[in-house]
């Protein structure tokens, strides 16, 4: 054997503690990640039903997906979920942080912080149970609160033109509590003599908004437009709460018809070929925002 | 600016602040007001005050969420429990030792956050099928460990490359082993860090649906978030009792991240999230 691979099998044995330590670790992200991500991509090309054998069939899945009107239906909802996330999703939890950040006093930042982040502590599919009984067209509130605005009683999650708005607005007021505590610290870590500096030129808090606080918290700015897209391309249990997809398929997202494929239809195949789509449609759209949006960081 | 002006600033500033909290706020308040109405006073809108607090929709509540949180309990800590004996063994290997294949394994972890959860979720459910998991904890269980490691192994790495070598020394000087090292000095040592992950994974582990919703059917085993499913179907129209059951499932997720809080907003504030 050649001193080079004596030398390697030599340091194997004086690391062996290494190996060791790294082996539960190695053998759950084996067994519950790296299997079925192996199994997700190579099932796309079975037809694989029920407790069936599974048959490679080729592209067959893919060419029935891109025919499915279902399927198109379900990413014209995705769009607007993402629609949302991307942009009030972003601009709210920015809004509410330069709030804190101009406020004088240390004590209230701590204590209007606090109460923000508090929301999380309820469970979010309890939220959304409380969202529904809001949204019952005879006991819950909505309905008494748009008459206040002079509009008429709706069937929100019920009607086929209220549904899908419904399920995106149960996430008012958008003030995710994560994102405001990043860019919460974000804006406090900018330097305080730039800001000084500003405030010495007689710059006015709008414009050292736009042309301080904004640019030096891009990276942050930037990350959380791209979790919004992730997240609205791939979660699903919203509607799955909500409405199951209904009425008709107007709430229906890619997530959801994949999980009914597999888990209703029982057609697993076809429910690994939409994962798999979702997957490249993610990665397209993670690269290209990454490509447009410029931040430091890069 | 004056300081007429100024106040005038933080007047409106205070204002809008406690307006989002109100918002925000919004369907808490209105679940834990229904909690304490008659079936007759919830049809009065929910808007109404309730005129006798009706503690007996508590009474009915109690006796169905106590089983299903004791369930989530039961599968949180076990899955925090794992999360940082799994991650903190990995991360120590990957910072504080040099041997062959390091880089590759580290990568081959980290790359994992890129994955989707959606992606898994048949694959996982038809290998479980065929491990005879379904309804069992560990089935639960031990995917929310492999998951909370990726990002753990990720944090606690940084932080123990951070420690600094001198301390490490003194301790082999006297012979100690590895493992007693990563025991008595390390863990100590990170005892914050170990905190925010702890704090996050059961925060995750607590609002964990989907995975639950299609490998537990047996009642007797399903955590609170899927079990309060089925007492909103039972309980049909009578939103006292499930608004009352909808609060006390919040209640231990609550009391962690309420005892907790320095830990999660620290974890998230100190560049353990960033671009």
């Amino acid at each position: 054997m050649s001193t080079y691979g004596l030398n390697l099998l030599r340091s194997i044995y004086r690391n062996k503690h290494a190996y060791l330590f790294l082996l539960p670790l190695i053998a759950l992200l084996g067994v519950f990640s790296y299997y079925p991500i192996v199994m997700a991509l190579k099932m796309s090309f079975y037809q694989w039903k029920g407790g069936n054998e599974a048959i490679f069939i080729g592209l067959d899945n893919f060419v029935a997906l891109f025919k499915d009107a279902t399927f198109y239906k379900s990413l014209t909802n995705a769009l607007w979920f993402i629609l949302f996330d991307c942009t009030i999703g972003v601009l709210m939890p920015l809004f509410i942080a330069e709030l804190l950040f101009h406020l004088k006093s240390a004590r209230l930042q701590y204590v209007f912080r606090t109460l923000f982040v508090i929301t999380i502590t309820v469970p979010s599919v309890i939220l959304i149970l409380v969202w529904v009984f809001l949204y019952n067209p005879v006991v819950g509130g909505m309905n008494v609160i748009v008459e206040l605005f002079g509009i008429s009683p709706q069937l929100w999650l019920g009607g086929s033109d209220t549904a899908l708005f419904s399920v995106i607005f149960s996430g008012f007021p958008f003030i995710n509590p994560i994102f405001l505590l990043v860019v919460f610290a974000a804006l406090q870590a900018i330097p305080r003599s730039l800001i000084e500096a500003s405030v010495m030129e007689g710059c006015g808090a709008w414009r050292r908004i736009l042309s301080i606080d904004i640019p030096m918290i891009m990276g942050q700015l930037k990350l959380i437009f791209i979790l919004g897209i992730l997240h609205g391309m791939q979660a699903f249990y919203k509607p799955l709460i909500m409405t199951n997809g209904g009425p008709g398929n107007e709430t229906l997202v890619p997530g959801l018809y994949m999980f009914q494929s597999g888990f209703s239809h029982n057609d697993f195949g076809y429910a690994s070929t939409i994962g798999f789509v979702m997957l490249i449609m993610m990665l397209a759209l993670t690269f290209a925002s990454n490509k447009l949006i410029k931040s430091d960081g890069d | 600016m004056s300081s007429h002006n100024r106040k005038y600033v933080s007047i409106i500033l205070i204002g809008l602040l406690v307006l989002f909290v109100l918002f925000s706020f919004f369907p808490v308040l209105i679940m834990v007001l229904t909690s304490f109405k008659s079936k007759m006073q919830v049809s009065m809108g929910i808007f109404q005050l309730p005129d006798a607090i009706q503690w007996d929709n508590y009474k009915r509540a109690f006796d169905t969420v106590v089983p299903f949180a004791l369930n989530s309990i039961i599968i949180a800590v076990c899955a925090v429990a794992g999360v940082v004996f799994v991650a903190a063994l990995a991360a120590y290997s990957f910072a504080r030792f040099r041997f062959p294949g390091r880089e590759i394994l580290y990568y081959l972890v980290i790359a994992l956050m890129m994955v989707p959860a959606v992606l898994l979720l048949i694959p996982m459910f038809k290998l479980v099928v065929g491990m005879g998991m379904l309804n069992t904890y560990a089935v639960v269980i031990l995917p929310q460990i492999a998951s909370g490691c990726i990002i753990a192994v990720f944090l606690l790495r940084s932080f123990f490359a951070g420690l600094p070598e001198d301390l490490f020394e003194s301790f082999r000087i006297d012979g100690a082993r590895e493992g007693r090292i990563l025991r008595s000095l390390v863990l100590p040592l990170s005892k914050p860090i170990l905190g925010t992950i702890a704090v996050l994974n059961f925060h995750s582990s607590w609002n964990d649906y989907i995975w639950p919703l299609v490998t537990i059917n047996d009642k007797a085993l399903k955590p609170i978030v899927t079990g309060i499913m089925t007492f909103s179907n039972e309980y049909a129209t009578e939103y006292g009792p499930m608004m009352a059951a909808y609060v006390l499932a919040s209640v231990p997720l609550m009391l962690v991240i309420g005892f907790a809080m320095k830990y999660f907003v620290d974890g998230l504030t100190s560049g353990a999230v960033k671009a």
